[in-house]
């Protein structure tokens, strides 16, 4: 319907349109167009239709252009329906021979970028085409036609009474003009609602939120926005494109191994063999991981901590170190930057309990600048309101526990413990006793909920720092007042 | 004794019902046979006849849907549930029909008056020629409009003079229409089989099957709509 929802309704401007038309105008020039004939259809004579070979002509000539690229201009015109072949109407393309002839589309039936080729147009079409001759309709225009008829079923009545009288009306006309006609709307509903197979040639993606043929009035305030818009395009840190390609063909190279459809996976790629083991194996949180898994988590940080092994295996060692919170409070921040934005105030509260506030039961370290930045932004909180201390957090996880973890006897017995699988080929076999069973994977809500217990379990059992000190301090302050005997 | 209840105002609803759907088949036929006018601008049919043809019954077509939408909606906001079910389902499916109509008449206008501008014809630059399609005459053979019911055209208002204010004022008068009546759209049941379809339309057979679930309960529930 014409009311329009707020957001995406505005079709991009398609530029290309615009010249295209200007060439097809040319072409109708009497003296300096393109040269007439005229089709004769059984007893009729129909003018105005072209040759292949006059059509590429002219655009050579008037475009200063070679054939190759006449001819696929030429294609392109008659793609986009301004020119329509006559003998082989599915056929979008300029056959530059001088038997196979084209006629121009009338501008109605231009593709324009103000309107589109609507369904109820396109159901009317097809309802007319029925009933001039029941059954004529093809496959795909069939199933368009019963899809639409469900689609918009409220309108249905409307479609077929409009079918009717179009049909009525078309038939009026003379007859040469009704041929034209209707060769016409057929080649405008082959463009604009192409046959299975055929490229969608006006295909622009999505409609877009704001209207590109609005004039927008250069007032103080779009000029502000302007500058601001600019002016933050330059504060973006450059790199230099030798330096970005280096990198590029440094990790391409780091990781070309642990790649699956590079270098093959082991045992072997379940979508060939249909063998899942690969998948168990590298489970999330599997007992024991691959060497290749284990082996990435050296590479770089971001790998160790984007592995939910490589992050339980860190947090053990850190927990041995004192400073298990970091990754507390490192995987606390990314809950609340990806996880439910319904909470984001409670989830900020807790996390402000838990690890900022003075006397915090897992207490961070960052620096005071840090800390205040971040307890102002408390007061408004967002997704992003801890990324500061988040990254402070992170660079002093990865510059200094990081190095250590490598060398760690936790990561080294990972390592050896670690299975490198043997390969296997392919198993399944015709024979269906022989065949392997599959099962479905756990649901993964199931896993969810797993996930969620183990985490409250770890909350519950975790070493805090503070705990510990507190607790010495009580038992050597017991000590001190258990007179000495 | 003559009742003069329930018969005679069942009577005159259904009298007025007809009414409407004479206008709206009207409408229909207009939309049409204008269709026809459009298609024939900037190919080698137009023509300052055309262009004429394309204004009178631009004007016409704005009579006509005037004239519907202010009968259908005299006939819709009639107060209290006088009208039987039926009557008022007839009534909405010719508001369906009638807002469907205007719809299209009214992307032929916007096209009609784009494609105008795209070949101004009164003053033909040498540079833009009409596009050369092999349609010669512009309408159909004893190209004329049947005039509006007389009682549509009555209740038609002043009309303003140019294509491109007519395009706009359809256009608030559509918006106006979908949102003040509260006729839910997708509600309407289609009446007819839809000839040469795969499957046998289920909807079509069951088109004038009273009380759908979802469709009339709210209806019963606004039993007077908010007029412009």
């Amino acid at each position: 319907m014409t009311i329009k929802h707020q957001g995406q309704q505005y079709r991009p401007r398609m530029a290309f349109l615009r010249k295209i038309e200007d060439l097809v105008k040319e072409m109708q020039n009497p003296e300096t167009g393109i040269r007439m004939q005229s089709q004769r259809v059984m007893i009729t004579n129909i003018p105005h239709a072209m040759t292949g070979n006059d059509i590429l002509q002219w655009i050579a000539q008037r475009l200063w252009i070679g054939n190759i690229e006449a001819q696929n201009l030429g294609n392109f015109i008659v793609k986009y329906g301004y020119i329509y072949p006559l003998q082989d109407p599915k056929n979008l393309i300029l056959k530059p021979e001088s038997n196979s002839l084209y006629r121009f589309q009338t501008p109605y039936f231009w593709p324009t970028q103000q309107w589109s080729a609507e369904d109820t147009d396109y159901a009317i079409y097809l309802a007319k085409r029925n009933i001039k001759k029941r059954g004529i309709l093809e496959e795909y225009e069939k199933e368009n036609y019963s899809f639409l008829n469900k689609k918009i079923n409220h309108k249905w009545d409307f479609v077929i009474m409009q079918a009717k009288e179009q049909y009525k009306t078309g038939k009026e006309r003379k007859k040469a003009d009704r041929y034209a006609l209707d060769c016409q709307e057929k080649a405008y509903w082959l463009v604009h609602r192409c046959p299975p197979g055929t490229d969608n040639v006006l295909d622009y993606g999505l409609n877009r939120v704001t209207n590109p043929n609005e004039d927008k009035k250069i007032t103080i305030a779009l000029v502000r926005k302007e500058n601001m818009y600019y002016q933050q395009a330059l504060m973006r840190s450059t790199v230099k494109s030798s330096v970005s390609l280096g990198g590029i063909v440094k990790y391409s190279e780091q990781f070309s191994s642990n790649d699956p459809i590079m270098s093959g996976c082991l045992p072997s790629n379940p979508w060939i063999t249909d063998d899942t083991q690969f998948w168990e194996l590298n489970a999330k949180l599997v007992e024991i991981p691959t060497k290749m898994r284990v082996e990435r988590w050296a590479f770089n940080f971001s790998e160790l901590i984007r592995d939910p092994k490589g992050r339980q295996s860190f947090q053990f060692f850190l927990k041995k170190e004192f400073s298990g919170e970091n990754l507390g409070f490192w995987e606390a921040c990314e809950d609340l930057k990806y996880g439910d934005q319904s909470k984001v105030k409670e989830k900020a509260q807790e996390i402000y309990k838990l690890f900022l506030a003075p006397g915090a039961r897992r207490w961070i370290n960052i620096d005071g600048k840090t800390m205040d930045i971040t307890v102002k932004g408390l007061k408004h909180p967002h997704r992003y309101v801890l990324d500061a201390a988040q990254t402070h957090i992170y660079m002093l996880m990865k510059k200094d526990s990081y190095a250590r973890y490598l060398k760690s006897p936790i990561y080294k017995e990972m390592l050896a413990k670690a299975i490198e699988p043997q390969e296997t080929s392919r198993r399944s076999s015709s024979l269906p006793f022989r065949r392997r069973h599959l099962r479905s994977s756990p649901s993964p809500v199931i896993l969810r909920q797993l996930e969620e217990e183990a985490k409250a379990r770890e909350a519950a059992n975790t070493v805090d720092i503070t705990q510990v000190m507190s607790k010495l301090d009580r038992r050597s302050q017991l000590k001190k007042e258990i007179p000495p005997k | 004794m003559r009742g003069a209840g329930p018969g005679e105002r069942a009577r005159e609803a259904r009298e007025a019902v007809a009414e409407c759907r004479a206008a709206y088949e009207a409408l229909n036929r207009f939309t049409a046979s204008y269709r026809q006018l459009v298609l024939g601008v900037g190919s080698s049919a137009d023509g300052r006849r055309l262009r004429r043809a394309l204004e009178d019954s631009g004007r016409r077509g704005f009579e006509l849907s005037l004239g519907l939408r202010n009968q259908l909606l005299a006939e819709l906001t009639e107060p209290g549930g006088r009208q039987e079910e039926e009557v008022k389902m007839e009534l909405e499916r010719i508001w369906v029909l009638c807002l469907s109509a205007l719809e299209i008449f009214l992307q032929d206008l916007g096209r009609a008056h784009d494609l105008s501008q795209l070949f101004p014809l009164p003053s033909l630059a040498p540079e833009t020629q009409l596009v050369n399609t092999g349609v010669t005459s512009f309408g159909p053979k004893g190209w004329s409009l049947r005039r509006p019911s007389g009682k549509a055209s009555e209740r038609a208002r002043e009309l303003p003079e140019e294509l491109a204010q007519w395009g706009q004022r359809l256009e608030e008068m559509l918006v106006e229409m979908e949102t003040k009546v509260n006729v839910p759209v997708w509600s309407v049941e289609a009446t007819v089989d839809s000839p040469g379809a795969e499957e046998p339309s289920l909807e079509g057979s069951a088109g004038r099957s009273p009380r759908g679930c979802c469709a009339r309960a709210p209806l019963r529930l606004q039993s007077h709509c908010i007029v412009a």
